[in-house]
């Protein structure tokens, strides 16, 4: 039976072992990653070969984490570099620009652009009384425009997405931030489907900026720095 | 206290893990489950699978190297032995060792040094 196991796979606790083992590597170099990897591999099915239980093999080799801890210790050894990214690295300032720059644009489109506003009666009259200059939200907060939550939404939704992005750490970072510049992207294509090409337009105007530095983000090497140790 | 002598056993180890891995190279080769399970009947890592990463610094620094030998059922294992540099290692270790061993054990058991 172990040899059935060895050769077609591992059995499921193992592979769930070595699956958590790769998460907790995150931060590590891939070549550093594979070589602990590769040898736990080996390790589990040696000892399942030699006819040890997968819950004994697995008690033994201690948990996933107290694992990468020892890889990450042994790689700050050998090169002087941490192996944890910093809190304020370069990927997290991209990101907080691109919070800053959605932040601002929905700010500036509820309070500081500008419309006129008029009241149009039955006939096609104008009400002179009624011109106005009104911002969104002016036409928000007396009724005009709605529904309120649906703009609001649409206003806020980038501002929401790279503030989520930019407060997450550790391994939930990496992912939020590829999954913020997918999310964005999907803003902007939705609003053209939906709205036609002048609200695409201003949503590129909008957003687009934001999905660039998150993408940078994404790409600039982050794991691990040289430190004076 | 459990965890304080956890954590005095974890401080003693880091210095001597690594002489201890070579030692047990120098006489032969051994293959990954081997070496974890020696290490770990001796109380030197916490856990089995530590070794690996302390195997992959010890490779990195060319004094371990491994060469692979496919078994007869087709499943290839590691052997890990010493090289040169890791002889000259553990021979200088063991210089160090010998008076520093000496001075603690007795200065620890009754202050005879």
């Amino acid at each position: 039976m172990s040899t059935t196991i060895v050769r077609t796979g591992l059995p499921m606790e193992a592979r769930a072992f070595l699956t958590r083992l790769r998460r907790a590597l995150w931060p590590l170099p891939e070549a550093d990653r594979r070589e602990t990897l590769d040898g736990v591999t080996a390790h589990i099915e040696d000892a399942l070969g030699a006819g040890a239980t997968p819950a004994s093999v697995l008690v033994q080799l201690g948990t996933p984490e107290s694992i990468a801890d020892e890889a990450a210790e042994q790689f700050e050894a050998r090169t002087g570099r941490t192996a944890r990214p910093r809190l304020l690295n370069l990927a997290r300032m991209l990101q907080f620009l691109a919070f800053a720059y959605t932040l601002v644009l929905a700010l500036w489109a509820l309070f500081g652009d500008v419309t006129i506003g008029m009241h149009v009666d039955q006939g096609g009259e104008v009400d002179p009384a009624s011109i106005r200059a009104e911002t969104m939200w002016d036409e928000l907060a007396d009724g005009t425009a709605s529904p309120a939550w649906a703009i609001l939404l649409t206003v806020a939704l980038p501002t929401v997405i790279t503030l989520v992005a930019l407060l997450l750490t550790g391994r939930a970072w990496r992912i939020g931030m590829r999954l913020a510049s997918y999310l964005l992207a999907a803003f902007i294509l939705w609003t053209g489907i939906r709205e036609g090409l002048p609200s695409l337009l201003a949503a590129l105007w909008m957003t687009g900026p934001a999905l660039v530095l998150e993408v940078a983000a994404a790409l600039v090497p982050y794991r691990a720095r040289v430190t004076a140790r | 206290m459990a965890t304080d002598d956890e954590q005095a056993l974890a401080n003693l180890r880091k210095g001597v893990v690594e002489p201890a891995l070579l030692a047990l190279l120098r006489d032969r080769e051994l293959y990954g489950v081997e070496l974890a399970q020696r290490l770990n009947a001796l109380g030197l890592i916490a856990g089995e699978g530590s070794l690996y990463p302390l195997l992959a610094r010890l490779r990195a620094a060319g004094l371990v190297a491994y060469r692979t030998e496919v078994a007869s059922r087709g499943r290839p294992r590691q052997y890990y032995s010493l090289t040169d540099d890791g002889r000259a290692s553990l021979d200088a270790f063991a210089r160090l060792w010998a008076p520093f061993s000496r001075n603690v054990t007795a200065l620890i058991e009754g202050g005879r040094a």
